[in-house]
């Protein structure tokens, strides 16, 4: 009845040099596939994906190829209708920071990722030109 | 990485950070309204009635029962009960903390023996899971005095690749577990799971967008089934999907979540569930999913790590005398509920009307008492909201999942809505929360549309009574047909946030003979810790009344509510009331609804942009004080003047950055499309 469960894993950097690269705020990450490496995304699985229970307690204990790998996953849940996955409301970079700071503090361990996510992408139209006053005058 | 990406982000993470995040499901469908005269009596198109207890031992029907309990012929259970009777003779019961508590009368302790001692002679069940399975139609399951862990379930393996292929796409691409998932692996992620109807065929692949009826439901298997406790009150029988913790107590901590949902109800029209708790699961304590017609009464949840109580696509709904605490989300999650509202289409033909009543209700101890993305036409009434992070929030923010877009026609109304100032944010806080929510707050309402709250006490929420926020078109993308109908048309890009109304509600005052409950159920941030009667009369907000003033917002109002000392005048309102009542005047509470409208105010965005800024940069430039995120200080104390302190300076040097400049020149444009011919 269905297209079958999703890949659990997802590709990431293999050197490690390219660890830095990923921590960088910008021009790298976009992209964690590519060199034949298996990462699991961080959490616990369900039925093939981490992101209804992955939280900032697992985004701190991971390696960035395995926080890719779970942007990877929570993204592949949450894109907005008709959001094609190639071209994210954020970028492997900007959810890496986004959730770098989120997570940055003691208390939020608990948090759930996707529910971060889920405001960032959902806000992630205002970067846009135009912002809040896009579309005024279209009718 | 730009500064207007950061100012988004801060928008994102921080400025409405107390709204239900949603979670994540199958593509879901609104149920047909209508009753399923296929069994009879018919499921489905109204509330059901609860069946006696003591018809489910005599054996009236309709449908068979099956009892459940521990030890042999119920001996364990029969122990439990009677233990539970002898206190609640001598000293009562507690259904709701909020609430004195019951008197057992004799007759009433003798007959609930009786039934329970005719009860055990019928049991021929030990697991739960195995009753319901064995259940059909009309059907009946008592559960006898007990903890139930349904060693069997946690068995079970999680992810079995027995139904790995069971899968279905949702609005985003992605594979998810669908209604046959959890029909053919009942107990993969639930510890009880109840398939309510057949399945007809596919799924829709991709989901349709017009969510109106169920395309893949069949005919009804389990349908206007009950599920009770027999004992004296619901923490005599405890649903538990965790493992014990060192309070062995009901309402004690668990160890472990084991299971990720207590009970999960699909499609089983006419469901009901009486006097039981649901304990100690990874997400959700009850979950039910495209219902037709249920009732919760006299239920608790207690200890789940997001949801107590999550109902989704579920219409004629109705929470009664529950309880619920220690939620890392919220206690009760409504969420996408029916277009039964202003936006109802003829799929509704008795609209409008609310589809999901809570009523006589405590919500308690955790990140916050109530949220619900999409919670259309949901009433809230009559019920104590206290000791949250926040007391009620409901928004119409959340991403894919959620058909309904906008929220609109909530009715929020004769609550007690105090003492939500639940400190989340310190290292050992009461509860793990899973999304982060601004301590102090009574209601938060973001994006909502044509909400009425009247008639509520709010007291003692030392940040904020009510807060009214914007949620701009652009932050949102509505999953499935939007109905027509809204309300809010001041532009085509600003479709939420309009026609609220606040009214005849008393801010800052708790009723002459107000019982506080004690502070173990209302944490240390109170005016009254220690609990007890009402003793001063007032308990100030922070500030009774918070718009964000969104620029083009039309239609929200506040009028005929008082403040402490009993008038319009002591309200505290941001912004401020104006000179006279029964305006709306710039830059002033609007008290006139018909020409009420928002112009902006660029420092109240930019303080909640601030917020933002813990989460990045280490320095005190990046990382300034943000009025969200602290333990609130009582407020009149030297500790509160200071915040107050603090935060006015914090706006008047984020009114004067870029960012700030930037918002001026949006809200700008948008006023001036709306004064537009």
């Amino acid at each position: 009845m269905s297209t079958g469960p999703r890949a659990k894993a997802f590709q990431a950097p293999l050197a490690i040099g390219a660890l830095a690269i990923a921590l960088g705020a910008s021009g790298c990450g976009e992209d964690a596939s590519g060199n034949g490496v298996e990462v699991e995304a961080l959490g616990e699985d369900r039925v093939g994906s981490v992101a209804s229970l992955v939280q900032c307690s697992d985004w701190q204990a991971g390696t960035p190829e395995q926080r890719y790998a779970t942007i990877a996953d929570i993204r592949e849940q949450t894109s907005p209708n008709g959001v094609p996955l190639e071209d994210p409301p954020l970028s492997d970079d900007e959810a890496y920071e986004m959730f770098e700071g989120a997570c940055g503090e003691e208390f939020t361990g608990s948090f759930r990722l996707y529910k971060l996510y889920f405001r960032a992408t959902a806000f992630q139209s205002l970067t846009e030109d135009g912002g809040l006053t896009k579309g005024l005058g279209e009718e | 990485m730009s500064k207007r990406f950061l100012l988004v982000v801060a928008f994102v993470v921080l400025v409405f950070p107390a709204f239900a995040a949603a979670h994540l499901e199958r593509p879901s469908y609104w149920p047909d309204p209508a009753p399923d005269t296929s069994i009879d009596p018919p499921a489905g198109g109204e509330v059901p009635k609860a069946r006696t207890l003591g018809s489910a031992a005599s054996g009236n029907g309709p449908g068979d029962v099956r009892v459940v309990c521990k030890g042999d012929d119920g001996r364990r259970s029969l122990f439990i009960l009677k233990r539970s009777i002898r206190r609640a003779t001598t000293k009562g019961y507690s259904l709701r903390p909020s609430q004195p508590d019951i008197p057992l009368g004799e007759k009433r302790a003798v007959a609930l023996l009786r039934i329970n001692k005719a009860l055990a002679q019928q049991c021929d069940y030990e697991s739960i899971q195995e009753a319901v399975l064995d259940s059909g139609n009309q059907d009946r399951i008592v559960i006898m005095p007990g903890r139930y862990t349904e060693p069997d379930s946690r068995r079970a393996p999680t992810n079995d690749p027995r139904c790995a292929e069971l899968t279905q796409i949702d609005n985003s691409g992605a594979a998810t577990p669908s209604v046959e998932y959890h029909a053919t692996c009942p107990n993969d992620q639930n510890l009880i799971y109840v398939q309510g109807r057949a399945i007809k065929g596919e799924p829709p692949s991709p989901p349709l967008s017009n969510r109106h009826g169920i395309p893949d439901a069949g005919r009804c298997l389990r349908c206007n089934l009950q599920v009770e406790g027999s004992g004296v009150k619901p923490t005599d029988v405890v649903l538990d999907a965790a493992e014990r913790g060192e309070d062995r107590r009901p309402a004690g901590e668990p160890g472990p979540a084991v299971k990720d949902v207590v009970m999960r109800v699909d499609r089983a029209d006419g469901f009901v569930a009486r006097n039981v708790t649901f304990k100690g699961a990874h997400e959700h304590g009850i979950y039910i999913e495209e219902v037709d017609g249920y009732l919760l009464d006299k239920t608790k949840w207690f200890w789940n790590a997001d949801y107590g109580n999550l109902t989704f696509t579920s219409d004629h709904g109705l929470y009664k005398n529950c309880d619920g605490y220690g939620s890392g989300d919220s206690n009760f999650y409504p969420g996408a509920a029916p277009e039964t509202g202003e936006q109802a289409t003829d799929f509704y033909p008795d609209a409008p009307r609310y589809n999901t009543t809570v009523k006589k209700c405590d919500s308690r101890g955790s990140a916050l008492g109530y949220s619900g993305s999409m919670g259309n036409a949901v009433r809230i009434t009559d019920s104590h909201f206290y000791g949250n992070g926040t007391g009620i929030a409901s928004d119409t923010i959340s991403a894919g999942g959620h058909p309904g877009y906008p929220l609109d026609s909530m009715k929020i109304d004769h609550n007690f809505i105090y003492s939500n100032n639940l400190n989340l944010y310190q290292g050992d806080a009461p509860v793990d929360p899973t999304v982060g929510v601004p301590s102090g707050a009574g209601i938060i309402l973001a994006g909502a549309n044509n909400t009425e709250v009247n008639d509520n006490f709010f007291f003692d929420n030392w940040f904020r009574g009510t807060m009214l926020l914007a949620i701009p078109d652009a932050l949102v993308t509505p999953e499935g047909d939007v109905d027509p109908g809204i309300s809010c048309q001041t532009a085509p890009t600003l479709t939420t946030s309009c026609n609220n109304r606040f009214f005849d509600n008393k801010m800052g005052v708790a009723p002459a003979g107000f019982e506080f409950p004690a502070g173990k159920d209302i944490n240390p941030y109170t005016s009254k810790p220690d609990g007890g009667e009402n003793s001063e009369g007032s308990y100030p907000n922070g500030t009774d009344f918070y718009w964000d003033e969104f620029a083009s917002n039309t239609g929200n109002c506040w009028y005929d509510n008082t403040g402490i000392d009993g008038t319009r005048e002591s309200v505290i309102a941001d912004p401020p009331l104006a000179p006279s009542a029964g305006v709306s005047l710039p830059k002033f509470l609007p008290e006139d609804c018909g020409s009420s409208m928002g112009l902006g105010d660029v420092g109240k965005e930019m303080v909640l942009l601030q917020c933002s800024m813990w989460s990045r940069g280490d320095t005190a430039d990046q990382h300034p004080d943000c009025d969200w995120f602290t333990v609130k200080q009582r407020p009149g104390s030297a500790a509160a003047a200071r915040a107050a302190r603090r935060d006015a300076r914090n706006i008047r040097l984020a009114e004067r950055s870029p960012e700030a400049a930037e918002l001026r020149d949006q809200f700008e444009e948008l006023s001036a499309f709306v004064d537009r011919p």
